[in-house]
């Protein structure tokens, strides 16, 4: 009987290559033809031979040791990098966080402070009280400099010195000292 | 992909792997080396792996090209690492022939292992790929940057060729007529 299949298509069927109706058509023919039949049969006998390729070298454990390091090492860096970038987040959220809320708490004290200092200026007897740690010598600031006068207190008009003591200010007005 | 998967998918190639490092190299200091540096590359590329693609295959590919640009990788190409048809190997059928009955019947297995490591590299690893590792024949067009055609051909060629190996170290072969 003449045969003229391909030996090559026969290994590709063993290794399980071909497409369904390839693989049954060449299942028939190797019913009928002795030839593919020795042919396959040798094959398979290779292919269950090659079996003893398999698992033939085995790693050490001391090896097998060292490759599960190098692969877990990586990750827990990786798990660290992860874990310092959220604290660092964390920190300058909570940061932020804080100087918004020192913000926001400072401002109603500045209120207060404003209000408290308006109160007392309306309270004094000098309003032209001057803050100032300094102690001088204050001058009417119109003193020789417009070429008309006002009718201003006579307190006013004069020099008068007034010094701080740090907690609190007090006006030394020389006329009434 | 997340690094946290890499252990988990890639470890249990060890073995395989390592095996076909040694069957490469013929050698375990060089196959251990050989191992090492796939991981190492491996574990480089993953954050570029994308999901989906068969992790296997791509890292049997990395030891593979690892393989070629090693000491005894390089010694393999330089005196065997020739292409398919330069190879004298007559493909011709030997139907009477029956050295993998006789190898079967005598359970001689370490001359399979002999005819394997006496094949030429590009021979021995395409037989390992696809008889040991069981890859698809896409898979080792893959692993070997090999047009799937000529993995068709130079596997036919190196089973025939561990063939006539395995024929040529059959015992009376001659007496016997296989």
């Amino acid at each position: 009987m003449h045969c003229d299949q391909d030996d090559a298509t026969l290994v590709q069927y063993l290794d399980g290559e071909l497409s369904p109706d390839q693989a049954i058509a060449l299942q028939q023919h190797i019913g009928e033809c002795p030839r593919c039949a020795a042919e396959v049969s040798e094959l398979i006998g290779l292919k269950r031979s090659l079996r003893v390729a398999r698992a033939r070298f085995t790693p050490t454990t001391e090896f097998r040791r060292k490759i599960q390091q190098q692969i877990a090492k990586p990750q827990h860096s990786w798990w660290r990098t992860r874990f310092v970038l959220t604290l660092a987040t964390a920190a300058v959220f909570l940061v932020i966080a804080s100087v918004l809320w020192m913000q926001h708490s400072h401002r109603p004290d500045s209120l207060s402070e404003v209000a408290d200092l308006h109160a007392g200026a309306l309270a004094s007897a000098n309003p032209v009280d001057v803050v100032s740690t300094d102690r001088h010598t204050v001058k009417p600031w119109f003193q020789n400099k417009i070429p008309f006068s006002f009718n201003i207190p006579g307190w006013l008009a004069q020099s008068f010195h007034y010094s701080a003591d740090g907690s609190s200010t007090c006006i030394n007005n020389p006329a009434h000292n | 992909m997340d690094l946290e998967f890499f252990e988990q998918l890639a470890l249990p190639l060890f073995d395989s792997l390592y095996n076909l490092a040694h069957w490469l190299t013929g050698d375990r200091m060089e196959a251990e080396d050989l191992v090492q540096e796939t991981y190492t590359k491996a574990l480089r590329g993953f954050k570029s792996f994308q999901e989906g693609t068969n992790l296997r295959a791509w890292m049997f590919r990395i030891l593979r090209n690892t393989f070629l640009t090693s000491r005894s990788g390089l010694n393999a190409r330089n005196t065997s690492w020739l292409e398919d048809e330069d190879m004298d190997v007559k493909l011709t059928a030997a139907h009477t022939d029956t050295p993998e009955a006789l190898l079967l019947r005598h359970e001689n297995q370490q001359t399979v292992v002999d005819a394997l490591e006496s094949l030429p590299a590009h021979y021995r690893e395409i037989i390992l790929l696809c008889e040991v590792e069981e890859f698809s024949y896409r898979e080792i067009a893959e692993i070997l940057s090999l047009p799937i055609g000529t993995v068709m051909s130079r596997l036919y060629r190196a089973k025939h060729a561990l063939r006539q190996v395995l024929r040529a170290s059959a015992p009376g072969r001659s007496q016997n007529a296989l």
